[in-house]
């Protein structure tokens, strides 16, 4: 356990700091896109956080279904763990796309919210999801009731994607789509490529050190419990 | 016998719902007395130990406590409450809010009753209490045997703290508790009479009933008769009084709801979520809409609604009051402001502004720029008026939160009445994005529809708060 | 208008949420093991 803790603070800390120089770099010494083809070719930058975010947010939510998955049908433990630390990158990268998202919509499209398209409803209802599952494992009793019951919400969370699919394409048939975030697609310059891919990378570091610490958490936690319920049971001398 | 009366109850008439429960009760407790309240489930040991904590209201009758000298009404038949200080409480149901910690609790507990009790006096009691490991752990956490012993702790804790003699009101203490705790509550309970506080127990367990002095006894026919009890049990060793502070019940009881609410942000969340959706669903068929005077009506509603939705939500506090009669507890220690403060403490008083300045960028902040700097100076005043209206609404939301079954009731029909605020808002803001900011007392012109909304918002929380019974 | 204010506020927003939970976890992994160090030891000096 030692030896993956220590690995998650390296793999953590090196991503971690490598996104900030990252982002440093995005902000002033990115390559400028043109500025007629734009409304705001500044925004653009936003790019090499807000896809990686997508990305790493993408990754938690599956990681939050499959821990799910294996909490409800086979009540493992380690089920669990995966489930609450998915939950937790759920939120806080779900947060930065549907944050971010909007603020770049703004600048270059001046609407800060499509109801028409698909990936952004439904990152929003999945960080809205992530953010129940994570304030209500705080305030419910750890008990294998709550872990059902959570673990059904986090399921629910999954249903919501093909019914947001049908939603927004019912909705598009008479308010045709306004944001189509195909930016990544549509021939981009290969320089932007290569630093996206770069900050992809770093994405991915950061997710693996942020799995196995939280990880690493959420199972001293487990431990630390079952010690105070060992000393709950001869508590008064 | 020459101990002094430190409360009394006479005459007691109490009726809940159509059963009158007591009827014309006389009792009295002394300094230094254990009184068992004992009989048969529903004969009203629960109603009687809860009146003299203030938490009925009586149709007949007085409850007095006498402190220090000092006689002071807890409760009469006109509805006039007392503020009564330094008493102990532990209600059947714990009264005690998930979110708090075991620590949090024991020191508000003690803190409500004019005391500042040291970090070791906390931690001498948590240990004897087999509580220690559990300081900083949630009470929703714990097993029920260990939340009950909160529960105990936190109803003897405010005696144990105190030198003069005091009251100490529990109720089914022994319920859930295991045999070595039940053993250190009769400790605990024979030390705090020894140092001359009383003890009303509510029980109908023999243990308990035999640590008692006397016994009280509801008969089948609804009188009470007393008897002379075994008072047994060796007094435990507990921590020394410390003097009385002086701590406003008032800001315990905000700082409560504060760590509350920022351990558990569901009030916030509760209200943004809605408020945020309004906004860009008003977005998304605002820019349809031509940004000329006919249409600033239309716009200022759209602007202000996200704000009002904000406003009129549910508050959680309601939420966190009604969970194990949290509520009760608090009623019993705030005294007669409790449903002022809770319904003021309710209001949203943090996100009106935010709110509806960033309702104002995405809904209408493409309109030409000196309507904008208009609205951007003077917008924090309606802003203002939809913290009157919170108000309002968290007092008519507590309001409706005293039927006995609040969750099946449309308590949202009573809220129709802030729609008069919401009018007076829009036309206000909409006059300050034709014509600019006013300071004429005019009717019509926006500081006047402000200052109604607001009034109107005040009038509705003042009704909502005096007219029902505490 | 370049949209330069909002790609700070955008990356003010990000960076700031990665960091907060890089704190986060390590505060609270040092939190709980010296808890968990506590019960271990009060647990052994009870038993000598």
């Amino acid at each position: 356990m030692r030896g993956q803790e220590s690995l998650g603070v390296k793999l953590t800390l090196f991503g971690v700091s490598v996104a900030t120089v990252a982002a440093l770099y995005a902000l002033f010494a990115a390559p400028s896109v043109n500025a007629e083809a734009f409304t705001a070719p500044d925004a653009y930058r936003i790019l090499y956080f807000h896809v990686p975010f997508a990305w790493s947010s993408f990754l938690s939510f599956a990681m939050l279904f499959i821990g799910a998955v294996m909490w409800y049908i086979k009540r493992s433990e380690v089920g669990w763990i995966w489930f609450q630390t998915a939950s937790d990158l759920g939120l806080i990268f779900g947060l930065g796309v549907v944050t971010s998202g909007p603020i770049w919509g703004s600048a270059e499209w001046g609407t800060p919210w499509d109801w028409g398209d698909l990936r952004l409803n439904t990152f929003g209802l999945l960080t809205a999801v992530a953010m129940f599952l994570v304030l209500s494992r705080r305030s419910q009793p750890d008990t294998p009731a709550t872990r059902d019951t959570l673990s059904a919400i986090g399921l629910f969370g999954f249903a919501l994607v093909p019914i947001t699919a049908l939603a927004t394409t019912w909705y598009q048939e008479r308010h045709p789509g306004v944001l189509v975030i195909e930016s990544e697609d549509s021939g981009l310059d290969p320089e932007i490529k290569t630093l996206l891919l770069l900050s992809f990378f770093i994405f991915c570091i950061i997710f693996a050190g942020f799995v196995r610490l939280s990880n690493h958490r959420y199972r001293l936690a487990a431990q630390l419990e079952q010690l105070k319920s060992d000393l709950d049971k001869g508590a008064i001398q | 016998m020459g101990a002094r009366e430190l409360l009394s109850v006479n005459g007691l008439v109490v009726n809940r719902g159509a059963r009158k429960v007591l009827d014309g009760v006389d009792f009295s407790v002394r300094e230094g007395e254990v009184v068992a309240l004992v009989g048969e489930n529903g004969c009203g040991k629960t109603t009687l130990l809860e009146s003299m904590a203030g938490l009925h209201s009586l149709s007949k009758g007085v409850v007095t406590r006498f402190d220090g000298g000092n006689e002071s009404v807890v409760r009469d038949f006109d509805g006039n409450r007392g503020d009564i200080l330094g008493f102990g409480l532990t209600l059947q149901s714990d009264g005690i809010c998930g979110e708090e910690t075991v620590r949090e609790r024991i020191i508000t507990a003690i803190r409500i009753s004019g005391h500042s009790p040291e970090d070791s006096v906390i931690d001498e009691m948590l240990s004897d209490w087999g509580l220690g490991h559990r300081a900083s752990d949630n009470v929703s956490q714990l097993s029920g045997g260990l939340r009950r012993r909160v529960a105990v702790l936190s109803g003897l804790a405010p005696a144990v703290m105190r030198a003069d003699p005091t009251v100490v009101l529990l109720d089914e203490p022994s319920e859930g508790l295991d045999k070595a705790s039940r053993e250190l509550l009769a400790g605990w309970i024979r030390s705090l009479s020894s140092l001359g506080h009383s003890i009303v127990i509510a029980t109908h367990d023999y243990e308990m009933i035999s640590v008692a002095d006397s016994v009280v006894s509801f008969e089948s026919n609804g009188s009470l008769s007393i008897s002379p009890g075994e008072s047994l049990g060796n007094a435990s060793k507990i921590p020394s009084p410390t003097t009385m502070v002086d701590v406003s019940r008032f800001s315990e009881f905000i700082n409560w709801a504060w760590r509350m609410e920022k351990r558990n942000p569901i009030d916030t969340i509760g209200r943004a979520t809605p408020a945020l959706v309004a906004m860009l669903l008003a977005f998304t068929f605002a820019t349809d809409i031509v940004r000329s005077t006919e249409n600033y009506d239309l716009i200022a509603a759209l602007v202000l609604a996200p704000a009002f939705i904000t406003a009129v939500a549910a508050p959680a506090l309601l939420k966190r009051l009604s969970e194990e009669r949290v509520g009760d507890w608090w009623r019993a220690m705030t005294g007669s402001w409790s449903r002022a403060t809770f319904s003021v403490v309710g209001a949203s008083f943090i996100l009106p502004i935010p709110i509806l300045y960033l309702s104002w960028f995405v809904i209408a902040g493409d309109i030409d720029s000196s309507t904008n700097d208009q609205v951007l100076k003077w917008l924090w005043l309606p802003a203002l008026s939809i913290i009157d209206v919170s108000a309002a609404a968290a007092a008519l939301h507590l309001m409706v939160s005293d039927l006995r079954r609040a969750s099946a009731a449309a308590g949202s029909l009573l809220l129709l009445v802030l729609v008069w605020p919401f009018l007076e808002l829009t036309s206000a803001l909409a006059t300050i994005m034709e014509s600019g900011m006013s300071f004429e007392l005019a009717i019509g012109e926006p500081l006047s529809d402000i200052l109604i909304s607001s009034f109107s918002a005040v009038l509705v929380w003042g009704v909502a708060v005096i007219i029902p019974d505490e | 208008m370049t949209g330069i204010v909002e790609a700070y506020a955008a990356y003010t927003m990000m960076l700031g949420l990665l960091l907060y939970h890089t704190k986060t976890l390590f505060s609270e992994i040092k939190s709980l093991e010296s808890s968990l160090e506590e019960l271990d030891s009060s647990n052994s000096n009870e038993e000598e």
